[in-house]
């Protein structure tokens, strides 16, 4: 694994059990994302490219094969050392936002940086970054409620950058938004990937992963590379 | 250290701000939710408040009774058409007997007639009062710590000379010369006969029994009130040895029924007997406060642990997104903790409030005066702290232990 390498799958395989079935969800996947990638999984409902996607963010482990993040085999991690790899080397971004509807825009961006025990000084300089990056500073003292549907994907995306991750998973992060809004991320996505960040986005459309720059495919569990 | 500090800080102190949010955003939810924690704290308060005003009283009547040292010989009243034949072939109580313990006994160093008629009307033109008037002795308001207000205490001037002056406590005060600030030198009707008003009796709330008392000297009552026979309603004596009480009752006991020709038409009691029954008594109070309080909470804690569990239950993806968002396990179970506690003060506030209502109401409207220290709001904020965490550590601990994927993918 080289140093450019961000994350690994080596012969990567995901069961799960009902009894004493077990029932196979991902086949030897083997995936390599480089630092500045922006890349796209694509495949059709069921066939566990969101399977993938949280063990990739470390909120799931494989059940055999190899998984390296930035070098280190996430397997082996104590479920207190994967919470500090999904706060400093992950941002995530969902299919519905997942902003706390109870937090203005400002404290839903804060809370990584919480987790993470910044301080309060150093935390209101990285939400502001973030915000004012993302034009969203304005909007900063509003609830989720209060701002439209892409404004709340831009919210979701300045909480996965304010920690500076080393990649940023989005899951469906254009399936709720209509298609002038999707136009509107997928160029946020591209001028952010433009800035240096890695991005993986999971999708099933096309359209979004055409605006990559590579895309892998998965069926029925198993991952191709175009 | 930098880094343990602001985790300390993000820990307890933003986690803190987060659920307030998350508390006051359901003000009206919160406050339903705490409610049993608001009766708790409030029923604590009012029956603490309660206990001291008894505490009070008792610590009072200990005082007023002159302490441990005093015993007290009551005339009984026959309650059987035998008892009061056989009563009659008794001279009564009288306090030429009591000077013959007091010269047979060596351990009686004093003698305290006390000639009370039970309550009688006190009157001045237009007004009357109810009283309960008591003729005494001269060292008898020193030995009963009765303090003069205004005005002076009886002289020995007033017993040489049987002179009829009173003192006179504040509720008779209030009756008989409203608007008076002083009514000393006033005189006032008492059985027939003109009585001047020479001291006030202090007393610090108005339910003290002492404010409805008017002394007068013990020679005015055999001269112009008791009569011929001068029977004594009671007779105090003061003794040398606490430890040889039950030793001297005794022996009083035994002569004071050869002076009544065989008849047993007397109680003696020890003031030690009363203060221990009242001590019993208020001992049992407290720990059916205890009880009572102790019960409360708990029923309160159980409602705030059942809201938790269904908070939690509400909440499970937000819980999923935290641990995305990477909270730890400690994160969340101090996260829940604290939400817990905070629900709590959400009706212990309220019911400290209502709790501290009885303090504040007019002495009129209570037999007696309620009062609250610092100690006792102290001990409601550690109780609802106590039964914050103790509610709140099942549903925290459930919530810091999901797995951030099921969590995440909760429908």
């Amino acid at each position: 694994m080289d140093i450019a390498t961000v994350l690994e799958t080596k012969d990567l395989c995901k069961s799960y059990y009902l009894g004493n079935d077990a029932i196979q969800v991902l086949f030897d996947v083997n995936l390599c994302v480089r630092k500045g990638d922006f890349s796209a999984i694509m495949g059709p409902s069921g066939s566990g490219k969101s399977t993938l996607l949280n063990i990739l963010g470390c909120l799931d482990t494989p059940t055999s094969g190899e998984y390296l993040l930035n070098g280190l085999p996430v397997k082996t991690l104590s479920q207190s050392r994967l919470a500090d790899i999904r706060n400093r080397e992950i941002g995530f971004v969902f299919q519905n936002f997942n902003l706390l509807p109870k937090l203005d825009v400002f404290s839903n961006v804060e809370l990584p940086l919480i987790y993470g025990n910044v301080s309060k000084k150093e935390r209101h300089a990285l939400v502001e970054e973030s915000l004012k990056s993302l034009g969203l500073w304005e909007r900063r003292h509003h609830r989720p409620n209060e701002i439209s549907g892409g404004q709340k994907q831009r919210a979701a995306i300045a909480r996965a950058l304010v920690k500076k991750p080393c990649i940023i998973l989005a899951d469906e992060p254009t399936g709720n938004l209509d298609s002038v809004t999707t136009h509107e991320i997928l160029e946020l996505f591209k001028e952010l990937n433009a800035r240096g960040n890695t991005i993986l986005v999971i999708t099933h459309e096309s359209e979004v992963a055409g605006t990559t720059n590579k895309v892998f495919h998965i069926r029925d569990g198993r991952l191709y590379h175009d | 250290m930098t880094d343990v500090r602001a985790r300390l800080v993000n820990l307890f102190f933003v986690n803190g701000q987060l659920c307030l949010i998350e508390v006051f955003s359901n003000k009206l939810r919160s406050f339903i939710s705490s409610f049993g924690i608001f009766l708790g704290v409030a029923s604590l308060l009012i029956l603490l408040s309660f206990m001291h005003a008894l505490r009070k009283n008792v610590t009072d009547s200990i005082v007023a009774m002159g302490g441990l040292d005093i015993i007290t010989i009551t005339k009984l009243a026959p309650e059987t058409n035998a008892e009061a034949l056989a009563f009659r072939r008794s001279p009564g109580l009288k306090l030429t007997q009591a000077e013959a313990l007091q010269r047979e006994i060596p351990e009686i160093t004093m003698v305290l007639p006390e000639a009370s008629s039970g309550h009688a009307e006190l009157s001045v033109p237009g007004k009357e009062a109810r009283a309960n008037p008591v003729a005494v002795s001269l060292p008898y308001s020193d030995v009963f710590n009765y303090q003069i207000g205004s005005g002076r205490a009886f002289v020995q001037d007033d017993f040489d000379q049987a002179a009829k002056v009173c003192v006179i406590g504040s509720r008779i005060q209030e009756r008989l010369f409203p608007g008076v600030p002083n009514p000393v030198g006033k005189s006032l009707l008492f059985n027939g006969m003109s009585f001047k008003v020479v001291g006030l009796i202090y007393t610090e709330d108005r339910w003290d029994w002492r404010s409805r008392t008017m002394l007068y000297p013990y020679p005015t009552y055999e001269r112009y009130v008791g009569g011929q026979d001068n029977v004594l309603g009671s007779i105090k004596i003061k003794v040398k040895t606490i430890s040889r009480l039950a030793q001297t009752k005794a022996e009083m006991t035994s002569r004071l029924i050869s002076m009544h020709r065989g008849v047993e038409d007397f109680d003696v009691v020890l003031n030690e007997d009363k203060i221990k029954e009242m001590e019993d008594t208020q001992r049992a109070l407290n720990i059916l406060i205890v009880v009572i309080a102790v019960l409360s909470l708990f029923i309160g804690g159980i409602s705030i642990m059942n809201i938790m569990f269904a908070t939690i239950g509400d909440r499970v993806r937000e819980i999923g997104l935290r641990k995305a968002l990477g909270a730890h396990k400690s994160d969340l179970f101090v996260q829940f903790l604290i939400e817990s506690v905070l629900l709590c003060f959400v009706g212990a506030m309220p019911g400290m409030v209502f709790g501290s209502i009885p303090t504040f109401l007019p002495t009129e409207l209570l037999p007696m005066t309620p009062t609250l220290a610092a100690a006792d709001y102290l001990l409601s904020i550690g109780f609802t702290i106590f039964v914050g965490i103790g509610a709140g550590v099942f549903p925290a601990w459930k919530a810091a232990n999901m797995r951030p994927i099921e969590a995440l993918q909760y429908a």
